[in-house]
């Protein structure tokens, strides 16, 4: 897959127009939820921003990881939009997924089954950002940890960590709403709350791991 | 998948990362294990394939790709807006040169019979002095005007109209001429006179070697201009044509009129809508068109064309209207003699109804 990424990225920087459609279609989906967990709503505008500067700045593309270098566009167009809103890059997780998640258990009960892939983009907005951000890169991006830690600026194996508390974070979630449906369960009954809340069970649910 | 007894939680990264490989890798590939493990489904969710309104910018983003690489799809866009600012520039130029000589011609018609019976020397003698008035010093020891009375007030017209009752087969147009050719540096007269422009009169004074003579014999008509500020502009490149255009100068649309009625409308005319056209498109283009002709108008004309042709339209038609009656005001303060004022005021003021 990465071959024949380089393949398109050769020939769209030849000016081939299909090999740059073959770009947007494989990258754009990505690209997207990423920023929908970074910026929300506005991910669309920041998105084509993005390929904006994508396409003028392909001939300047020297090789490496492609991915790495689109997905570092994506996320410096999303800082600059949240700049500009004056907000701060650090609250990133969009407001509406917060409250639908919060007094929306479907979201997790579908999350439990059959998982669609904006409840499940939802449920993990709701993490904290660095976790999400590196949930996102590594599973729905498809870097390494290298390489994710690369595009933010942070060591592979803080990469790791984020990703790794982000997952159990995402398990304890769903596991909270199976325990809700079966009275037998004890531990963190209570329904997702904004971030406040899980930063103080995360010590309770992972207390070790640093 | 799980070590402990929970099988949604990832206990170790080894645990973690194999997850997340495996969502990268793609959900598809493992569908059993996404089944299975509600972690694993959600990252396969997180990570499918692309829904359709997530390509719907696809479009916008081939269009920002071909504009990057200069591919034919947008220009036509940006030519066409170029094209109408240009068209409208052109138009607006056209219009000046038009009007400009609409004004010029009537004022010209309009000056002769009726001279103003003021005793010139006043303004004659300032104006001999001015300094860029190179003209009218050269053509004076040609003249008689300042020693007679009764050439005076012919000379106060100055600019078109060449004095009926000397020259009286000298026309309008080749006095303009005259007066350009006489405003030029010596060495530059000769090269002049191979313009197409000047060909009227060279033809009218037998010959390029004649014009000088020709001219000489002509140019007491026209010494004083009027304002001073047309002194100045005469300095450049184009005769003094500008007594009454200058005045019109109120707008500086009615400058163009200026170089247009200057240059001779009927002659070159053509030219300055070719050269404003450039101007239009390219500023700097017009600078230098200006430079290396005559046309002092063309060259304002075309840098009014950059700006809002409509503004310039604009100025031209009020230019031709009631330019001359801002020459009044415009010499006013600048001009000693004030008789002179008041002449080219009345003589501006008179409608052009020819």
């Amino acid at each position: 897959m990465t071959g024949e990424l380089n393949e398109a990225v050769t020939a769209a920087q030849a000016g081939d127009e299909e090999a740059f459609r073959f770009l947007y279609r494989t990258l754009q989906p990505g690209l997207l939820r990423y920023l929908t967990a970074l910026v929300g709503a506005d991910a669309e505008d920041v998105a084509s921003e993005t390929w904006l500067q994508i396409s003028r700045d392909l001939p300047s593309f020297t090789g490496g990881e492609f991915r790495a270098w689109t997905v570092t566009i994506a996320r410096n167009r999303a800082m600059d939009h949240l700049r500009r809103q004056r907000r701060r890059p650090s609250l990133p997780v969009p407001v509406q997924a917060l409250s639908e998640l919060a007094g929306d258990a479907d979201t997790a009960e579908r999350a439990g089954e059959t998982i669609g892939t904006e409840a499940a983009l939802a449920l993990i907005a709701t993490l904290p950002p660095r976790e999400a951000e590196a949930v996102l890169l590594r599973a729905v991006i498809g870097l390494d940890a290298e390489t994710a830690g690369r595009v933010l600026g942070r060591r592979a194996g803080a990469v790791r960590t984020a990703a790794h508390r982000g997952l159990r974070r995402l398990a304890a979630m769903m596991e909270r709403h199976d325990a809700e449906d079966s009275p037998a369960a004890t531990e963190e009954v209570r329904p997702p709350r904004p971030r406040g809340d899980r930063h103080r069970q995360a010590p309770r649910a992972e207390p070790a791991d640093g | 998948m799980s070590v402990r007894g929970r099988p949604d939680r990832p206990c170790d990264r080894a645990e973690t990362e194999r997850l997340l490989d495996a969502a990268r890798a793609g959900a598809s590939t493992e569908p059993d294990d996404a089944s299975r493990d509600p972690l694993a489904g959600l990252l396969a969710a997180a990570a499918a394939p692309a829904r359709p309104e997530e390509l719907a910018g696809e479009e916008a983003a081939l269009a920002a790709f071909r504009a990057a690489r200069g591919a034919p799809a947008p220009r036509p866009a940006r030519r066409r807006r170029r094209f109408t600012a240009g068209a409208v520039a052109w138009a607006a130029g056209v219009v000046a040169t038009a009007s400009a000589g609409a004004a010029f011609a009537a004022v010209a018609l309009e000056r002769p019979p009726a001279p103003a019976p003021s005793p010139d020397p006043t303004t004659s003698a300032p104006a001999t002095d001015r300094p860029g008035n190179s003209a009218p010093t050269t053509d004076r020891p040609g003249g008689t005007p300042p020693g007679d009375p009764g050439g005076s007030p012919t000379e106060k017209p100055g600019t078109g109209s060449a004095a009926p009752s000397r020259d009286s087969e000298l026309t309008p147009a080749l006095a303009g001429l005259c007066r350009s050719y006489l405003a030029k540096e010596p060495d530059q007269r000769e090269k002049a006179l191979t313009r197409p422009g000047f060909r009227p009169l060279v033809t009218a004074a037998g010959g390029a070697g004649n014009v000088e003579a020709f001219c000489g014999a002509a140019a007491p008509q026209e010494p004083a201009t009027p304002s001073p500020s047309a002194a100045v502009t005469s300095g450049k490149d184009t005769g003094d044509g500008n007594g009454r255009a200058d005045g019109a100068e109120n707008g500086n649309g009615a400058d163009d009129g200026n170089g247009a009625g200057r240059t001779n409308g009927a002659e070159n005319g053509n030219g300055n809508a070719a050269r404003q056209t450039d101007g239009a498109d390219d500023g700097t283009g017009a600078a230098k068109a200006n430079g290396a002709e005559n046309a002092t108008g063309a060259g304002r004309a075309s840098g009014a064309g950059s700006g809002n042709g409509a503004r310039r339209a604009n100025g031209a038609g009020n230019g031709a209207g009631d330019g001359s009656a801002a020459s009044a005001e415009a010499s006013r303060p600048l001009d000693p003699g004030p008789a002179a004022d008041a002449r080219s005021a009345v003589r501006a003021s008179l409608p052009p109804a020819g």
